[in-house]
């Protein structure tokens, strides 16, 4: 196993993404060096390495990352889902109780109704059997000891907060005679009937239509200040990001390389990864050649040594040896509440403008 | 204007109504009477949402669907009705790139075997100097020519989509959302890449994608689709500037900025 722990002693509560004043209240979902290990066929492949973050009630925390990165992994550890094949250490905090401590049958109660999930395949996560109502409706009565009459009544208003039009109609339909957008809304309709404190949502809006895109986005960002719902996005889109997120944690070989506010993730990135997806997202306003990011991304399998980065930073040679020999850990940023970034070159001074 | 190298004439595309147990479908408009011209070495996006009949459309100038009605013409030949030795040359002066890399390269044949396939097909000389031009051509290297395609990271699978569709030295290669299954970083790195070939090589390219902000960098002109029909097509400058049709503007304004002073939630409290 790589590196097992190392980076817990770093964790806890001084990692916290968030501690903003405002937000003094405990955080509804807190992660501690949670780790992540598949058993794989020529040994354990670490999938998420010493992860520590927090999210608070009302706040849009954003997990960023590419594949292999660990950003579902973490997504799938904390709602306690992952397969027996996976090794889960660490704790997942769901309003101060550790999923991660307690036996399946003790989880199950509090999914659903304190920490809920959506996922990028609607119609995948949708049984095409059922009604989207019954759907609902058996979400519902799983933590509501309701009648039938009760819980199809709030299954309509729920789809009608999540914009279904004709709600007392399209109650009855089938996933399939949904469209696209209307699918996604019926998923977090199933998933926020039980008012859960956290939402995890793994790429929500990746297979939509951008304008569909923008109105769920609004959709969850409402519901997460309706609520006071944490809403914790997994994505790999940092357009996405800059729209609706407080908090972001890059993710990178299934580490947070970097975390912050929005504002010091995009005004001042200090991890070369970050400034670097940055530089490769394409906009509407800049024309030419995008700055892309040499090699391939790291994953479990193919992990470089010191700094998974390494191979593709351009700081990395000015540094020498140790960006391939000493794992960075993640450090808080002089002079800002919660800016940290894992990066030997950056450790006392700033990046240069890209 | 130089003579058109593609010129889509006046092209439609009905996909006739099923008979299904439960009653028959209705017939499908998929492409209404689109023209659309590209010259050559020029880079056209054809951008919509999904169900607009951008695919289809590419389709049909590829001549893997046909047209209901209208004409397709390559460099001034009427290709549309086509078979045999002329669409064999159609084939080989326009190519083809897929979205999915994981799913448009045989897991069973090396890369070599992969890119002999096209050289094959039209007598071309397929020795080895020529494979390894063509793979280092997209970045590669002549070793990975005896790999299998599982042993590769999705950006370098399109890298050897684009290495086939290059491999009978085309004029045109049309790529159907080449990048969307593709991580961000390695994004730029494809486009870079197909706009470093077409500059060389003076390849006319047709970008078909649901994203305005991946073709913005790399297309002259933009054509816009939506239910079938084109709304609107001009340079790229001003298509996003000063857009003229309002589903156009739409589909600007919907599109997520990288900026987090210009979005509308407000931003957390700064302490």
């Amino acid at each position: 196993m790589v590196e097992l722990g190392k980076n817990g002693e770093h964790g806890g509560s001084r990692h916290a993404v968030h501690t903003s004043p405002l937000l003094d209240q405990q955080p509804v979902l807190s992660l501690r060096d949670l780790q992540v290990t598949f058993r794989g066929t020529s040994g354990p492949v670490p999938a998420v390495n010493g992860v520590t973050l927090e999210a608070h009630a009302g706040q849009v925390v954003a997990i960023v990352g590419e594949s292999g990165s660990g950003k579902s992994a973490t997504a799938l550890a904390s709602m306690g889902l992952l397969p027996d094949s996976a090794t889960v250490t660490g704790s997942v905090l769901v309003e101060g109780t550790d999923l991660n401590a307690i036996p399946e049958k003790q989880r199950v109660p509090l999914r659903g109704s304190s920490i809920a999930m959506i996922f990028q395949d609607a119609l995948a996560a949708l049984n095409p059997y059922r009604t989207v109502g019954r759907q609902i409706i058996d979400a519902y009565r799983l933590h509501h000891d309701v009648d039938k009459r009760t819980a199809r009544e709030r299954a309509v208003e729920v789809l009608d907060r999540v914009g279904i039009r004709d709600a007392t109609r399209r109650v009855d339909d089938y996933p399939h005679e949904f469209s696209g957008g209307m699918r996604q809304r019926a998923m977090i309709a199933m998933a926020v009937v039980n008012d859960p404190t956290i939402l995890i949502a793994d790429e929500p809006t990746t297979a939509l239509d951008v304008t569909v895109q923008r109105q769920v986005l609004d959709l969850l960002t409402g519901l997460t200040d309706d609520l006071g719902m944490a809403l914790v996005l997994i994505t790999h889109d940092l357009g996405v990001v800059a729209e609706v997120a407080d908090q972001i944690a890059v993710m990178y070989a299934g580490r947070i390389v970097e975390s912050g506010s929005v504002l010091d993730i995009f005004d001042h990135p200090a991890h070369p990864y970050t400034q670097a997806l940055l530089g490769a997202t394409p906009n509407l306003e800049t024309s030419g050649r995008l700055a892309a990011i040499p090699g391939v991304p790291a994953s479990g399998t193919n992990l470089p040594s010191g700094c998974p980065f390494h191979p593709r930073c351009a700081f990395a040679a000015e540094v020498g040896e140790a960006c391939r020999t000493k794992r960075p850990v993640l450090e808080l940023r002089p002079g800002t509440p919660a800016h940290r970034a894992a990066c030997h070159f950056t450790t006392d001074r700033e990046l240069p403008d890209a | 204007m130089p003579e058109p190298l593609l010129s889509l004439q006046h092209v439609s595309k009905t996909f006739r109504g099923r008979a299904t147990p439960f009653g028959s479908s209705e017939a499908k408009h998929a492409v209404q009477d689109v023209s659309l011209d590209i010259a050559p070495g020029e880079t056209v996006a054809l951008v919509g949402e999904s169900g607009s009949g951008k695919s289809t459309l590419s389709r049909v100038a590829l001549r893997l669907t046909d047209a209901t009605a209208g004409r397709v013409l390559f460099d001034g030949t009427d290709v549309t009705q086509l078979r045999g030795r002329g669409l064999r040359a159609l084939r080989r002066e326009l190519s083809v790139v897929f979205q999915d890399p994981y799913t448009s390269l045989n897991p069973r044949q090396t890369v070599a075997r992969i890119l002999t396939g096209p050289l094959r097909n039209h007598g071309l000389p397929r020795d080895q100097k020529v494979l390894d031009e063509l793979i280092t051509s997209v970045g590669l290297e002549p070793e990975h020519l005896n790999r299998y395609p599982h042993q590769f990271s999705g950006g370098q699978r399109q890298r050897i989509g684009i290495a086939r569709a290059l491999a009978t030295q085309p004029r045109m290669i049309i790529a159907d959302e080449p990048v969307s299954a593709l991580d961000v970083s390695i994004r730029a790195q494809i486009l870079n890449l197909l706009g470093d070939l077409r500059d060389e090589r003076g390849l006319a390219l047709l970008v078909v994608s649901h994203d305005l902000a991946v073709v913005r960098g790399i297309a002259d002109r933009v054509a816009v689709m939506q239910d079938g029909r084109l709304v609107e097509s001009g340079p790229v400058e001003q298509i996003y500037a000063d857009p003229k049709d309002p589903y156009t503007r739409s589909l600007l304004d919907a599109v997520p900025v990288p900026d987090p002073h210009r979005r509308s939630r407000p931003l957390p409290p700064t302490e």
